[in-house]
């Protein structure tokens, strides 16, 4: 209390009015100006509050501005206590008026200081009305991309529609899905496209409701066009809230999926009678396998018929031919015995040929008994079996070592057979023959190889090798059916491999073949 | 009708076959006793002394039959079903000579009890070789019982 009384002391001070001379006119001049000064000083404050007051949030260096208001009132307070001064001398208070406002005006200097750098990346209102350009230009861009994007989207009709569920955009999918050009639809409330019963009504108020409390609503149905006609829609209805999350409205993206629901019905459908066709199948099948056994049996009675009523007239033409030769040779001239040696030939042939076709006929109906064979034995067996091919000459064989492999061994016995006499044959005119059997390892299995240096082919009839009655040699030369490459490769084909030969002629063949694995 | 003891019953219903064979049996040895039957009924009627051959006597049994499978009648597989499962007939040897090379004939006439199984061969010198083989082992080597001996 005595500090705040002795600021209003004014005990040995005279008050400025009763100091030199005064006019009236100066004395209005500086009272009036002083409070003038006060007043304008004071208002300045109030209009800051005021525009602080408006903008509550976004002030910047808000601190400062509270500050500098400080220091305009204060500077005010000088100027009044002027006018008190000129009739009631409070020098001390004066003073410590004046003391204050010193220390909040230079903090507001070093306030002002410390934001210098702050305030001069702040940009000035002609730099502001550019951004405000750009961000327009920018805007506009954007709708225009928005409205092109939605414009564009021909299949899908988009709506917008405000939280009333009314109207507010209709693009041109709309248009082309529902038939209502936007001037006639934009305006009417979604209930538009419910049947007007009070149900259906209901239901179109129920879908904005689920949508703004989830989401989003999707729902699939026919629905109709302005011309009547149905279309099978899609439709998914998603809520559009605001930055306040206040509900601003819905979009409706609606597709005509008619092709899709009919494919659906149709594979439905499909399947419906798939089971149906099965059944018919089966029992087409089962007929169909039934005729195949019926011609199987067939098959195999007429091959029984040829074996034995084809081979029967061989039998007798070739013995009495042998009997003619026998018992009248010395009633015969020489050229009479030189025809019937040449009938016995061909009938002998003959039986050969029948022979070999039933044995290539037999494959395709024979059931394969694959079980595991040591190929290297079964080589050497039918080498041993092949002994009269190779008397009389220089033969020099070379068996490696070959992998076992799991196949038919009967089959396989007569693939082994045929390419070792063919190579026995064909090396026949040779004054050492070289024959190599061996194998080395593929992808696709163990390839096995049949080497000779006979007389070879010419590869460029290669692709006829392995046909039925195809010859590369003529017969004098060289014996045979030319039917033994071809039940090579029915056996090794019904093995599930491959057999291909690489020779050249004079210089000797080498045939290769694979028997894929049981699967 | 034939001798009342015969060493081979010949089935064979093919005249040319017929020929060669009794040529070629005469020429190996002219001894042979013979008796050609030409269908599958024949050769039952000849085996169980029936119809036509009533008036043998059933323990005249042959040494060898020699059976084809392809006959008319009664097919070969069936003659001998008949032949190895009847008491009396059983212990004649019964050798398959035919044209059928067919794994299933040979398969089907081991399980039905054939004594051997040859393929008849084109070739006329095979043919007469094999007759040969036949005569010496079936009417010489072979030891048969006692019922065929007599």
């Amino acid at each position: 209390m005595d500090i705040i009384s002795s600021f209003f002391d004014a005990t040995g001070f005279v008050p400025r009015a009763q100091c030199g001379n005064w006019t009236r006119l100066l004395i209005a001049l500086h009272n009036v100006s002083d409070f003038l000064i006060w007043t304008a000083y004071l208002a300045i404050p109030i209009v800051l509050v005021a525009i602080a007051w408006k903008r509550h949030r976004n002030l910047p260096f808000q601190n400062l501005f509270w500050l500098f208001g400080l220091f305009i009132v204060m500077c005010g307070t000088t100027h009044m206590m002027e006018i008190v001064m000129f009739y009631w001398p409070l020098y001390r208070l004066a003073g410590a008026i004046k003391l204050i406002t010193a220390l909040v005006s230079w903090g507001t200097v070093f306030a002002l200081l410390k934001v210098v750098p702050e305030a001069l990346k702040m940009k000035g209102p002609a730099e502001f009305e550019q951004e405000i350009a750009l961000r327009t230009q920018e805007l506009r861009d954007s709708e225009e991309h928005f409205r092109l994007l939605v414009e564009g989207l021909r299949d899908y009709a988009l709506v917008l529609l405000d939280t009333e569920g009314r109207i507010i955009h209709w693009n041109v999918g709309a248009e082309r899905i529902l038939g209502y050009t936007a001037s006639e639809i934009v305006g009417q409330p979604l209930t538009q496209f419910y049947a007007a019963d009070e149900l259906a009504q209901k239901y179109a108020g129920y879908i904005l409701e689920t949508a703004a409390v989830t989401g989003r609503f999707e729902e699939e149905g026919w629905r109709l066009r302005k011309d009547g006609s149905r279309f099978w829609a899609h439709i998914t209805t998603v809520a559009l809230y605001d930055e306040r999350e206040q509900l601003r409205g819905f979009s409706r993206v609606t597709r005509d999926i008619t092709e899709r629901k009919q494919t659906e019905e149709q594979i439905k459908q499909l399947n419906a009678s798939l089971e149906q066709r099965v059944q018919e199948r089966t029992a087409e099948l089962k007929a169909a396998n039934e005729e195949l056994a019926a011609t199987n049996h067939e098959l195999e009675a007429f091959s029984y018929t040829v074996s034995h009523d084809l081979r029967a007239p061989l039998r007798a033409i070739d013995g009495f031919s042998g009997i003619l030769l026998e018992d009248y040779a010395e009633r015969l001239p020489a050229d009479g015995q030189d025809y019937l040696t040449d009938i016995r030939r061909n009938t002998q042939k003959m039986g050969m040929l029948v022979d070999d076709l039933l044995t290539f006929s037999r494959l395709n109906r024979q059931l394969l008994n694959r079980q595991k064979v040591d190929m290297t034995e079964m080589v050497r067996q039918c080498l041993q079996d092949l002994r009269a091919m190779q008397t009389d000459r220089n033969v020099e064989i070379q068996l490696h070592d070959l992998p076992t492999s799991d196949a038919d061994p009967a089959l396989l016995k007569q693939v082994w057979m045929n390419l070792l006499s063919n190579a026995l044959k064909y090396t026949g005119k040779k004054e050492s023959a070289q024959i190599e059997i061996g194998s080395h390892a593929a992808p696709e299995g163990t390839i096995y190889f049949v080497r000779d240096n006979g007389i070879g082919f010419n590869m460029a009839y290669a692709g006829k090798l392995f046909g039925v009655f195809e010859r590369l040699h003529r017969a004098e030369d060289y014996e045979g059916t030319g039917v033994g490459l071809a039940i090579v490769q029915r056996i090794v084909q019904r093995h599930g491999g491959r057999v291909w030969a690489e020779a050249e002629s004079e210089k000797g063949a080498t045939f290769y073949f694979t028997l894929s694995p049981q699967k | 009708v034939g001798e009342t003891n015969i060493d081979i019953l010949l089935v064979e219903d093919n005249p040319s076959d017929v020929k060669l064979a009794l040529r070629a049996f005469q020429k190996h040895d002219p001894e042979t006793r013979l008796q050609v039957v030409r269908d599958g009924a024949e050769v039952l009627e000849y085996l169980f002394c029936m119809e036509r051959y009533a008036e043998r006597r059933i323990e005249d049994r042959p040494k060898l039959v020699l059976l084809d499978l392809k006959i008319p009648l009664i097919e070969g597989t069936e003659v001998l079903r008949r032949i190895k499962s009847d008491s009396r007939t059983q212990m004649i040897p019964v050798v398959v000579m035919t044209s059928s090379k067919e794994p299933r004939d040979v398969a089907e006439c081991y399980r039905l009890g054939v004594n051997s199984y040859i393929v008849k061969p084109v070739d006329f010198t095979e043919f007469t070789e094999i007759v040969r083989y036949l005569s010496t082992y079936w009417l010489r080597l072979n030891l048969p019982t006692e019922e065929i001996m007599r």
